[in-house]
């Protein structure tokens, strides 16, 4: 066994993670519930993850390596990004809320889903002034300076991807 | 060398998707990245193996450039689904009433545009009556799941919104 965890570290990564994970679905998930709070989560894991398995390596008896580190935070990259967009997906998917109202045998969801259209309207307007994207106008609401470079990039990338946005 | 390894190959990668939507401007951009990215992973790693020669530098530049993807298409779909980004795109004509916002995108077009794309991805079925089909019913479920997983369960939005 610990011939086999030598030879392949990975594994002892991969462990550790799903140890992440399971922790989150017995104990984290009722105390982080809002984005920024499992931002915070996720990116703590990011961090420590690596490090965890570093000293368990190091307590088998093998040395770190560059490679082996660079391996290890590249696998929570992918461990943390996949869970945040998986927890947003289920928190506010707008599709799959439609989805799963129609599973559960709802005959009508237009009237529903509007209401849930203009609820998520009215907070991403909130989440966009505090993030410092836009701001109060006499008018309403203008773009800052920063929200212009984010829609820039964001148009950049669309092109680039051959998504169109439409109006 | 893993970063410069890894960040070309995501490169080629976009500029391949890139050269997709020239190519197939009708097929989505998750279709055709999928397809782009389920041919080009193996490959990477192929070549990985021929560069490096310590087994942790191959894993370490396979996940840095699976992450990228990752990153990528995360940025893409942001920016084709996000009503954030829509109303970041609305603002940058102008300034604009809250009132001017909600008519710009409304709840209504925002549910049309939704009930489109899951009928053009084959999970309802078109019609006067709106039906989920058996794929979009095992979309849903593994949805639940996950989000009895991973959310609380003292703040489900998912129970919120069913009917009662």
């Amino acid at each position: 066994m610990k011939e086999l965890l030598q030879a392949n570290p990975e594994i002892i990564h991969g462990a550790i993670l799903l140890l992440f994970f399971v922790s989150h679905v017995a104990i984290v998930r009722h105390f982080a519930r809002t984005e920024t709070a499992i931002f915070k989560v996720q990116f703590s894991v990011f961090v420590l993850g690596p490090l965890v398995t570093l000293i368990v390596v190091w307590k088998l008896g093998l040395i770190p390596s560059f490679e082996m580190i660079l391996a290890f935070y590249g696998l929570s990259a992918i461990y943390a990004i996949t869970f945040l967009e998986l927890w947003s997906l289920t928190e506010s998917s707008y599709s799959l809320q439609m989805l799963v109202m129609l599973t559960k045998g709802a005959r009508e969801i237009r009237n529903a889903s509007e209401e849930i259209g203009e609820s998520k309207h009215a907070q991403r307007i909130m989440s966009l002034v505090r993030l410092g994207l836009i701001s109060p106008h006499v008018a309403g609401f203008q773009i800052s300076r920063l929200g212009r470079v984010v829609a820039t990039g964001a148009t950049a990338i669309a092109n680039l991807a051959g998504v169109r946005y439409r109006e | 060398m893993i970063a410069t390894f890894s960040m070309s190959a995501i490169a080629g990668t976009v500029v391949l998707h890139w050269l997709s939507g020239r190519i197939f401007p009708s097929a989505g951009a998750i279709l055709r990245f999928s397809i782009i990215f389920i041919v080009a992973f193996p490959i990477v790693v192929w070549i990985s193996s021929l560069v490096f020669d310590a087994r942790m530098s191959r894993v370490a530049a396979a996940a840095w450039y699976f992450f990228a993807c990752e990153l990528y298409v995360f940025c893409f779909t942001l920016s084709l689904g996000s009503v954030s980004v829509k109303l970041l795109y609305i603002l940058r004509a102008g300034p604009r009433s809250r009132r001017d916002l909600e008519e710009a995108y409304s709840p209504a077009g925002m549910v049309d545009i939704r009930l489109h794309r899951l009928v053009a991805a084959g999970f309802m079925m078109p019609g006067e009556e709106i039906k989920v089909t058996k794929k979009g019913a095992m979309i849903a479920r593994v949805a639940l799941v996950l989000r009895n997983l991973l959310h609380s369960t003292q703040k489900n939005s998912f129970r919120q919104t069913l009917p009662s």
